[in-house]
């Protein structure tokens, strides 16, 4: 469990996080949402202790992260970054994923295996030796993520992981956190990406200058149109639609999720009660 | 944050607002001046000055981390010279003040004054453009680099990579897992700018236009005289070698 307990954090007098408390509970998918300086990436990084709270406190899974080493506690919390290429350095694909597993000193024979397991678990099948920094976008946001898969993390933090990535490559993604979620990871996301979030419908943290503003259910927060605005977002097209639908269907919920949608719309027109005012709109 | 003190500041103050002309000129006579002479009262002098003209700019926190972040080098000039190279306790200091009278103006100039500052005076000095444009943007992506070896380190770090630790070969070997993405991202950004100059026109052959034109005014000609004033004064303490120590048992 990450517990986080009043945490105040800032650069010199600028004050980024103010007063955050919470929860986040093992094998739970978390979505820490906002726009551009919201602080969310700031708020990741005390998981593993890149930052260390001003005030306040960070516990994961009882370690207090300013008495522990960052090495130490990304053994358990694994932060995949926004920009993978920032972080190859090795001549081959299966020599960077390895990185991480000598530097946690696992014997060769596992570091072996486990290189083996994440190429295959990633998609990355036949790039075993080829240059990290000769990869497609959507091949190195796969191979940022197999990096710290390898060594098991408990807690993984994705951040930003749509940015830049085409659709097939989200459609990729969203399948590899399907699986963690199989798998019984605690899985968080920081994104400003509402479609994906709406998609996988994870608990939502919604922030904005510093603070939370909210802390709820994809459909609780995403449909929420004026909360939505506050933190500088624009709500899911799904969620727009069923607001418009609302007016001419009474009683049609504030869905964010596609099939959801399409499975309340069929509901609806086999019961015909809504069918009329759809053919009127 | 690295190097956050190489950030050029937008505080506005007189010497920020002075003509950047002037101020490259008197820091190159400074620099040449610090080089010359040799006693310690002049480095001291010309130390001072340059720390009051931080204080006008009010840039004297940032001044004082440079010469702080230098000061073991000045420690360790002056023992080298004086334990080892058996130099008087005099030229020891005159050598290690060399230092920091060469930090000082070095740092009031960039504190003080914009890369794009500076790329307009190059050309006011027939500076090729392309050179005085490589010189900005060097300044410019000091800042930007910096930020992004922060965020390498900590990728790497999260990544278990220990950049502490009491073993100084492993240290420096560990700093290869930054050391490698740093110069690829750095090779890559001067690809993506080289491209995105040549499609705004930088290669045409035309005359460049400025959109405010450098123009002297009477504060910059006053700057100049009383650096000149106060050059002749140095180099006349230097020349009658009035040292600190003249007045001492050494």
């Amino acid at each position: 469990m990450i517990e986080i307990k009043n945490l105040w954090f800032s650069y010199d007098t600028n004050l980024i996080l103010k007063n955050i408390n919470l929860t986040i509970h093992e094998g739970e998918f978390v979505a820490i949402m906002g726009d551009n300086g919201a602080g969310k990436t700031t708020l990741i990084k005390h998981f593993n202790g890149l930052l260390k709270p001003k005030k306040g406190r960070v516990l994961v899974d009882g370690l207090d992260t300013r008495q522990y080493t960052v090495a130490r506690l990304s053994k358990l919390v694994g932060i995949v970054f926004q920009y993978p290429e920032k972080m190859f350095f090795c001549e081959t694909v299966k020599d960077e994923i390895e990185f991480a597993l000598k530097n946690f000193g696992f014997d060769p024979e596992l570091r072996r295996k486990k290189v083996k397991n994440v190429i295959t678990m990633l998609w990355l099948d036949g790039l075993e030796n080829r240059s990290p920094f000769t990869l497609s976008g959507g091949e190195q946001r796969r191979l940022a993520l197999a990096c710290v898969l390898a060594w098991d993390p408990k807690y993984i933090v994705l951040d930003e992981p749509t940015a830049g990535q085409d659709g097939f490559q989200r459609e990729i993604l969203t399948d590899i956190i399907r699986n963690l979620r199989l798998r019984n990871k605690t899985v968080i996301i920081v994104t400003h990406d509402v479609e994906f979030v709406a998609e996988l419908k994870p608990r939502v943290i919604l922030m904005k200058s510093g603070e939370i503003i909210a802390d709820g259910t994809a459909d609780e927060v995403l449909s929420n149109h004026i909360l939505m605005e506050k933190a500088g977002l624009i709500p899911p097209t799904i969620s727009i639609l069923s607001n418009e639908l609302k007016r001419k269907i009474h009683n049609f919920p504030n869905l964010v999720n596609i099939s959801d949608f399409m499975d309340k719309l069929h509901e609806y027109l086999k019961r015909g009660g809504g069918l009329c005012y759809l053919r009127s709109y | 944050m690295l190097f956050k003190e190489l950030l050029i500041s937008e505080k506005k103050s007189v010497i920020h607002t002075l003509d950047p002309r002037v101020k490259i000129i008197v820091s190159i006579i400074y620099i040449i001046l610090s080089i010359i002479v040799n006693s310690v009262l002049s480095h001291l002098i010309i130390i001072i000055l340059f720390l009051v003209e931080s204080v006008l700019a009010k840039s004297v926190k940032a001044m004082m981390k440079s010469l702080t972040t230098v000061f073991p080098f000045f420690i360790l000039i002056f023992l080298a010279n004086y334990f080892l190279g058996g130099l008087s306790l005099s030229l020891s200091l005159v050598y290690s003040l060399r230092l920091l009278s060469l930090v000082a103006i070095f740092s009031l100039f960039f504190l003080t004054t914009t890369p794009d500052e500076v790329a307009e005076t190059l050309d006011f000095f027939r500076v090729p453009h392309t050179i005085a444009l490589s010189f900005t943007l060097a300044i410019r992506f000091i800042p930007s680099t910096a930020r992004q070896i922060s965020e390498i380190m900590d990728a790497q770090k999260s990544r278990g990579l220990e950049l502490e630790g009491r073993n100084f070969i492993q240290r420096i070997r560990n700093l290869l897992p930054i050391l490698v993405p740093v110069i690829v991202l750095s090779i890559k950004k001067s690809i993506e700018v080289a491209e995105a100059l040549e499609v705004r026109g930088l290669n045409l052959n035309v005359k460049k236009t400025t959109l405010t034109p450098l123009k002297a005014r009477k504060v910059d000609y006053l700057y100049f005289i009383g650096h000149f004033l106060l050059l002749i004064l140095i180099l006349y303490l230097d020349h009658l070698k009035i040292s600190l120590f003249t007045f001492t048992i050494f």
